[in-house]
């Protein structure tokens, strides 16, 4: 079976993708609890970053993504970090001190 | 930082609030100002980013430009949460990842030769900054708090004791005892009339302490009235990080929401916008 095909969710919105086919990515906060995503190759990860943020219920900018490591961009995308399908993002979120 | 600009010139915002009507009995959420239409919520206060950030670049500089003292280093206001169980190496960097990068070459050598360490601590409730050090040629080690009212070496030096202990372990060094009559343990804070006295500017005082710490010249001297060029300097400071990262060049981007799907069922789940957030409640997901 092609890429293309496995990643055809619905018959409703069948069509080819090619390089810009939706991956699987799991996020991973650093108590180990995981969310899934699927998003396409060049969508950028700060629409991911949102979406998570909103479903955790904490303010974007207190968190941080890492990929491999390295810190997410907001430009980043999942083609232009070479990420494949099932890989993981790794969260960050920040200590903040206010009294 | 335009927040915290914002946040410096309103300290008493809570009580102005036009819409706020306050009795005898209420409580206000001190995380929750508010100047014209703009809420500031703790996440605009200083991040571990931001204050890990300006210790690791006032120690370059003096290692650089040797124009102060350079027998010291910081290390990662992360030791706290990976000592106690907070946080995992994988999300953060690891305790020895944290304590290799404390010097500029990553030498472990260059590092145990460090004779006084300051680190960055953040806990207790609601979340404070303090700045934890030991000077192992004085035999001293401390906390430096803006609000010595508040006790935060309850949880700082128990705190602050674990990761000096981590990192002796890791450095390769016999280790201390610091609850022995040697050791003097104290709690620095500002003279009363510069002590901390908003409920957001903890972090800016643990960078002040951290400028004091560098200099070697003690805690007292500076306190609430330097709390404005602290930030200056914070922000000159992170605005000269080098820039390690290209740009992507000819990037094709969409606008598609990402969609989260079921735990396990990553190729059947359907496609769509984020309605997502709809259906992200109903979403199985693993915590």
């Amino acid at each position: 079976m092609s890429e293309e095909e496995q990643t055809q969710p619905t018959g409703q919105d069948v069509k080819s993708e090619g390089d810009n086919a939706p991956i699987s990515v799991k996020v991973v906060s650093s108590s180990g609890e995981e969310v899934f995503f699927k998003i396409k190759r060049n969508t950028k990860l700060s629409k991911l970053q949102g979406a998570y943020a909103n479903k955790v219920g904490k303010d974007v900018s207190s968190i941080r993504f890492l990929y491999d490591g390295a810190r997410i961009n907001d430009e980043d995308t999942p083609a232009s970090l070479d990420m494949e399908d099932n890989d993981t993002i790794d969260v960050m979120v920040e200590q903040v001190g206010g009294c | 930082m335009s927040a915290l600009t914002t946040v410096a010139n309103t300290q008493h915002v809570l009580g102005s609030t036009p819409t706020m009507s306050l009795s005898k009995h209420t409580v206000l959420d001190g995380h929750m100002l508010r100047i014209r239409n703009i809420d500031v919520t703790r996440s605009d206060l200083i991040p571990s980013t931001v204050i890990d950030a300006c210790c690791a670049i006032i120690q370059e500089q003096a290692e650089r430009e040797g124009s102060i003292a350079t027998d010291f280093c910081f290390f990662s206001s992360w030791l706290g949460p990976l000592v106690s169980g907070h946080a995992n190496g994988r999300s953060v960097g690891s305790f020895c990842e944290h304590v290799s990068v404390a010097t500029a070459q990553g030498s472990l050598t260059d590092t145990a030769k460090k004779e006084r360490w300051a680190i960055p601590l953040c806990g207790g409730s609601p979340p404070y900054w303090v700045l934890g050090y030991v000077d192992h040629r004085r035999k001293e080690l401390g906390v430096y708090d803006s609000i010595p009212e508040l006790e935060s070496h309850e949880w700082a030096e128990p705190l602050l004791l674990r990761i000096l202990d981590g990192i002796h372990e890791r450095l390769s060094m016999p280790g201390c005892r610091w609850l022995s009559s040697e050791w003097r343990r104290l709690v620095k804070s500002p003279k009363p009339e510069q002590r901390q006295l908003d409920a957001w500017s903890c972090g800016l005082f643990c960078l002040l302490a951290a400028e004091e710490f560098a200099r070697g010249t003690g805690f007292n001297s500076n306190g609430n009235n330097h709390k404005d060029s602290i930030r200056t300097e914070a922000l000159q400071r992170l605005l000269c990080i080098p820039i390690t990262r290209r740009e992507a060049e000819g990037q094709l981007t969409d606008n598609e929401e990402p969609e989260i799907i079921e735990h396990g069922d990553a190729t059947s789940a359907r496609r769509g916008g984020l309605e997502a957030t709809a259906q992200a409640h109903a979403a199985r997901v693993v915590w």
